[in-house]
């Protein structure tokens, strides 16, 4: 019943956070792979440290373009992570890089 | 030997299509079921000329389809719930949960063959369809929204990526402080002792101000229209769920009545 309530509950204030933020997330991040294992939007095997590595300032591969472009944040990522880290908003950012570069 | 640097990829376009491996795999499985149902049907009907919803070939379709919805309906949510054994599962799961709804929706159509007479089979037909046209419009929603997510937080971050509304307070209260104040320039009794270049009103607060409340109302104006596009996210992903839900219940009520007419018979 809990669950069920909760898909009807509000989305966070806002999905984007500034890079200083996602550099601490990534920075925070232990590499489980847990987001990238609960995410229906990745299909081609990327490793988290790749994207890791991409996401704030390194070059964008063709494969991590394409799984930020696929990504439709529903979020999923969120819950499984065991640090509590937002990896929607860490993909958002990418999108941002995408569309300024 | 010197190793290349990876290639920078850029450009977010706003449809994009990319035929990824699961998706291909998925679409050739489901064109290849859907036409073998298809030939056996015409193949059935040239044989017995008998395809109506009654018929063993009519029960057929209708159980193949039924397992098809019965597919697209629970095994992606269950496999979302389960534990995942590698990164990528869940993307095949997700195109098999469309392959399977657009199976189930063809399937169910031959197995209607045109007879739209019967109310409850009518009724979960329609339900179906409009469950499948919902999904569509979802991934339409699920490339187009995102995008523009995109396009608003970066308007709502600086182009290093800081807060633009922090700056723009930041400056706001440097100018209160009186940091960046320059005097209005007094006017002389005599106008004509001026140069000409000297601007008679040097005080640039109210304009500055002015520009600071229009960038603070475009910065809100971009949250909203974010949070807006998330929530459409959301509550559409909801929508088609309880629409899922809906075409269940039309089916099962379908199918009790079809067994009450079959046992009456």
């Amino acid at each position: 019943m809990r669950k069920l309530l909760r898909m009807f509950a509000p989305p966070p204030a806002g999905l984007h956070k500034t890079v200083s933020h996602i550099a601490q997330e990534i920075n925070a991040c232990i590499g489980c792979n847990e987001c990238l294992l609960a995410c229906p939007a990745l299909s081609e095997p990327i490793t988290i440290d790749v994207l890791n590595h991409a996401t704030v300032h390194g070059p964008i591969t063709e494969s991590v373009a394409h799984f930020a472009r696929s990504c439709y944040q529903c979020g999923a990522c969120v819950p499984p992570c065991p640090v509590g880290l937002h990896r929607d908003a860490m993909m958002l950012w990418l999108k941002i890089r995408l569309l300024q570069e | 030997m010197m190793q290349r640097p990876p290639r920078t990829e850029h450009g977010y376009p706003l449809l994009f299509f990319r035929l990824s491996r699961p998706l291909r795999r998925s679409v050739l499985r489901s064109f290849a079921f859907a036409s073998t149902a298809l030939l056996l049907t015409l193949l059935w009907g040239s044989l017995t000329n008998d395809v109506a919803p009654d018929s063993p070939a009519g029960y057929l379709l209708a159980i193949a389809g039924t397992v098809c919805m019965l597919l697209a309906l629970f095994r992606y949510s269950i496999q979302r719930r389960t534990a995942r054994r590698f990164a990528g599962m869940l993307n095949a799961a997700l195109h098999s949960h469309v392959a399977f709804g657009f199976l189930a929706l063809f399937l169910l159509f031959l197995h209607g063959a045109g007879n739209f007479n019967a109310r409850s089979g009518t009724y979960a037909l329609y339900s179906l369809l409009a469950l499948i046209l919902s999904g569509v419009v979802g991934r339409l929603l699920d490339r187009i929204l995102p995008r523009l997510i995109a396009e608003e937080a970066r308007t709502t971050l600086t182009p290093q990526g800081e807060d633009r509304q922090q700056e723009l307070l930041a400056a706001t209260s440097s100018r209160q402080a009186g940091q960046d104040y320059q005097p209005a320039l007094q006017a002389p009794w005599d106008l004509a002792s001026l140069p000409l270049n000297t601007p008679l009103h040097t005080d640039t607060r109210p304009l500055s101000k002015m520009a600071q409340l229009l960038e603070l109302h475009t910065f809100q104006h971009a949250y909203r229209k974010e949070l807006f596009y998330s929530y459409v996210i959301r509550y559409w992903r909801l929508f088609h769920s309880a629409l899922g839900l809906l075409t269940l219940g039309l089916t099962i009520w379908h199918i009790l009545y079809a067994l009450h007419l079959l046992l009456l018979h």
